[in-house]
């Protein structure tokens, strides 16, 4: 079994690096290092999350991100607009 | 008694709550604070911060180094730790301890090119921990707390809201690291979080979680001795705004009842601000009606609707920032040959084009009181303060009436965004200017007279024309070479009316003492960094005064003059590449403004910039270029 790093079901939060959501669990969570029976390895996926570059890609896009973390998703507060200055 | 600390982190991860908290408690413990945002443009993840100061005394200004640094990520560490003065603080959650500082995607590649140079150059490693304990070394403190432990064990949060308590969970080390009492942060977040119940519970119990393991972390260290931030002197009521607030309200006791505008950095709050509190009350807590705030499509629009507001007899203002006040301008012309009575708030920001859109900047000096082709009179007046904003907004609304001209209130992003303590306003009679006599048998809008200003009927109550040609006494298409003269000198001469009537106080305001022989020119929110600069540099001997221009357009010329013919050396100091007030005060007076002190990267001008700059000037250096702040 691995960790939430590796784990198709952790979503790592957009703003702070340890948090992030476990899409078998409720609620946002610290990323768990040790092995979780929940684990399930984390497939290539068309779009994924490159929490390096904090961007998303295309898996063709894939070599440009090679040894990053990646994960299939990421999640993001739902009420981060209210604090997003805005700026036009 | 003079705190500067600094609040971090990713855009959208809650950091301006966080500034907003701890401004607002070190505002209820008795202080007077400013604070400057500092954000990038409607991207998240990306770097801001708040850099809050506090003192006893009136401050108008930020100040470098920093107490204190509080940090919800790691490129607020890699980017302020530097900003940390010796004694000072830095605050970060422990898991970020092992965590590599130059990975930092956000961050752009210029600059983390540059961090790994310095990271290099101080040999400090290339981890958090290393970065600790190189300050450490130095004389600085650095406090690792597990925030994410203390926020579900001690606060017992349910694991949804975690996120959202972070920055309450830092500003709460911050402000106990600063010695203030937890009662009053607890008293900052029931204000702030009035009407959100949920929040208010959510983020009191955090704050209390953070408050009792706080001792355990950061006592040993002698750091957050309860007193440190001593109350304040009692004083009478403060009110906590940014500029944008101030403007509103100005413009609410001002009478304004239509507002228009296109929404745009950093002045669109303005027109929210009075949208939402559309009820205007009498005297006898009656609702006396509300403005009209319109969003119009384009700021074309917003610049013409506020015109056929004013001729209409509303009080009717604009607000918008450089690229709305270009398009603008044509509409600027046309209340200038019509002798509209219209308001544009113009807040500057970072250009030319979309430039800089939530940056700093005093670079369009000359474009206000030159915008816009012919020649016709407006008013160009420029605050220095919130307070003197707000008084501002509604003097621009008296002005524009009283001489029936486009005014413009000239204002920046540093008086924009950054938040401050004010004395609350007074209520005022507004002065509504020169109206039509009752039983005038042949109206005629543009009369001529010995007054420039002529009587002013609204439309629906006498018969006026109005067209963008020129025209004669009614108002009707004129090419009369007599009337194009009369009419032109007409409007033309307003400018000695408004130099003789309008108060020295709204012209130009020296400050320090009159026996000078060095004097700073400056204008904008720049007056707060050179006003605050000035006991320091007096104290250390220089005859140094401060001499602040607020009528920009028509240019009190005789004032200006008085103080800077006198000077030994006139030095100018904004925010802009050419010294555009120093170019002006050249044109106007005949007096060459030699030395310039300027900054152009976006960001405020700083006290200790001031004084660092005016020794170099006095060293014999004749033009400083500033950079400091991130």
């Amino acid at each position: 079994m691995g960790s939430c790093k590796g784990c198709k079901w952790w979503r790592p939060d957009y703003f702070f690096d340890s948090l992030g959501e476990c899409e078998k669990k409720t609620g946002i969570h610290p990323e768990n290092k040790a092995s979780c029976e929940m684990f399930e390895e984390k497939s290539e996926t068309e779009f994924c999350w490159c929490r390096d570059c904090r961007v998303t890609f295309h898996a063709s896009e894939r070599d440009l991100h090679r040894g990053h973390n990646f994960f299939c998703r990421t999640r993001v507060d739902s009420d981060s607009h209210e604090y997003t200055s805005t700026g036009d | 008694m003079d705190l500067n600390l600094i609040v971090g982190g990713p855009q959208g991860g809650g950091i301006e709550t966080a500034g907003m908290l701890a401004v607002r408690a070190l505002a209820m413990h008795g202080l007077e604070v400013f604070a400057d945002r500092e954000y990038h443009s409607n991207i998240k993840g990306k770097h801001s911060y708040s850099h809050i100061r506090a003192s006893y005394r009136p401050i108008n200004s930020i100040k470098y180094p920093v107490d204190f640094v509080g940090a919800l990520d790691i490129e607020t560490i890699a980017t302020h730790y530097k900003d940390l003065g010796p004694g000072g603080v830095l605050i970060h959650d422990a898991s970020l301890l092992d965590k590599p500082l130059t990975k930092l995607p956000p961050m752009e590649k210029k600059r983390l090119e540059r961090l790994k140079a310095e990271l290099e150059r101080e040999k400090i490693g290339n981890t958090v921990k290393e970065l600790d304990e190189w300050l450490e070394k130095n004389g600085r403190t650095v406090l690792p707390f597990p925030f994410l432990g203390m926020i579900t064990e001690k606060a017992k949060l349910a694991s949804p809201m975690i996120e959202k308590a972070m920055n309450t969970a830092m500003t709460t080390a911050l402000l106990r690291g600063a010695g203030m009492p937890l009662d009053t942060i607890l008293e900052a977040i029931d204000s702030l979080f009035m009407e959100k119940a949920e929040a208010r519970e959510l983020n009191r119990a955090v704050a209390a979680a953070v408050s009792d393991g706080f001792d355990e972390i950061a006592g040993t260290k002698g750091i957050g001795k309860k007193g440190t931030v001593g109350k304040g002197p009692a004083r009478g009521k403060r009110m906590l705004v940014a500029g944008n607030d101030a403007v509103a309200i100005g413009k609410l006791i001002g009478g304004l009842r239509l507002q228009t505008y296109y929404p745009i950095t950093p002045a669109a709050d303005e027109s929210f601000v009075i949208e939402q509190h559309s009820n205007l009350f009498g005297p006898e807590g009656e609702i006396v009606g509300s403005p009209i705030v319109i969003q119009a499509e384009d700021e074309i629009s917003a610049i013409c609707m506020a015109i056929g507001g004013a001729l209409t007899g509303a009080r009717a203002a604009t607000c918008t920032s450089g690229p709305g006040f270009s398009l603008m301008v044509e509409g600027i012309g046309w209340a200038g040959i019509n002798e509209v009575p219209v308001v544009i708030t113009y807040y500057q920001r970072g250009g030319p084009s979309t430039g800089l859109p939530t940056r700093h900047s005093q670079s369009d000096l000359l474009f206000a009181i030159n915008s816009g082709h012919g020649e016709f009179q407006r008013i160009v007046l420029a605050s220095g303060s919130h307070e003197e904003t707000l008084d501002d907004a509604v003097k621009c609304m008296d002005y524009a009436e009283r001489y029936q001209v486009p005014v413009i209130h000239l204002l920046d992003k540093g008086i924009a965004n950054c938040v401050t303590t004010i004395n609350p306003p007074t209520l005022r009679r507004i002065d509504r200017g020169k109206r039509i006599l009752k039983g005038v048998l042949e109206y005629r809008r543009f009369a001529f007279d010995s007054d420039p200003v002529s009587p002013r009927a609204f439309l629906g109550e006498e018969l006026m024309w109005y067209t963008g040609d020129e025209h004669d006494e009614s108002g009707h298409i004129s090419e009369d070479p007599e009337n194009r003269r009369r009419m032109y000198e007409k409007r033309m001469s307003k400018m000695e009316k408004i130099l003789k009537e309008a108060p020295d106080g709204d012209k130009a305001v020296l400050f320090g003492d009159d026996n000078f022989e060095d004097l700073l020119v400056t204008w904008g929110v720049t007056t707060g960094a050179a006003v605050d600069a000035l006991p320091e540099l007096q104290a250390a001997g220089s005859k140094l005064a401060v001499l602040q221009v607020r009528m920009i357009e028509p240019f009190p010329v005789d004032i200006v003059s008085k103080y800077v013919s006198k000077a030994k050396r006139v030095i100018g100091l904004e925010a802009n590449y050419i010294g555009q007030l120093a170019e002006l005060i050249g044109w106007k007076t005949g007096v060459k403004v030699k030395n310039r002190i300027l900054k152009y990267t976006g960001r405020l001008i700083t006290q200790d910039e001031v004084v660092s700059a005016y020794m170099r000037i006095k060293g014999g250096e004749e033009r400083v270029v500033l950079t400091g702040g991130e």
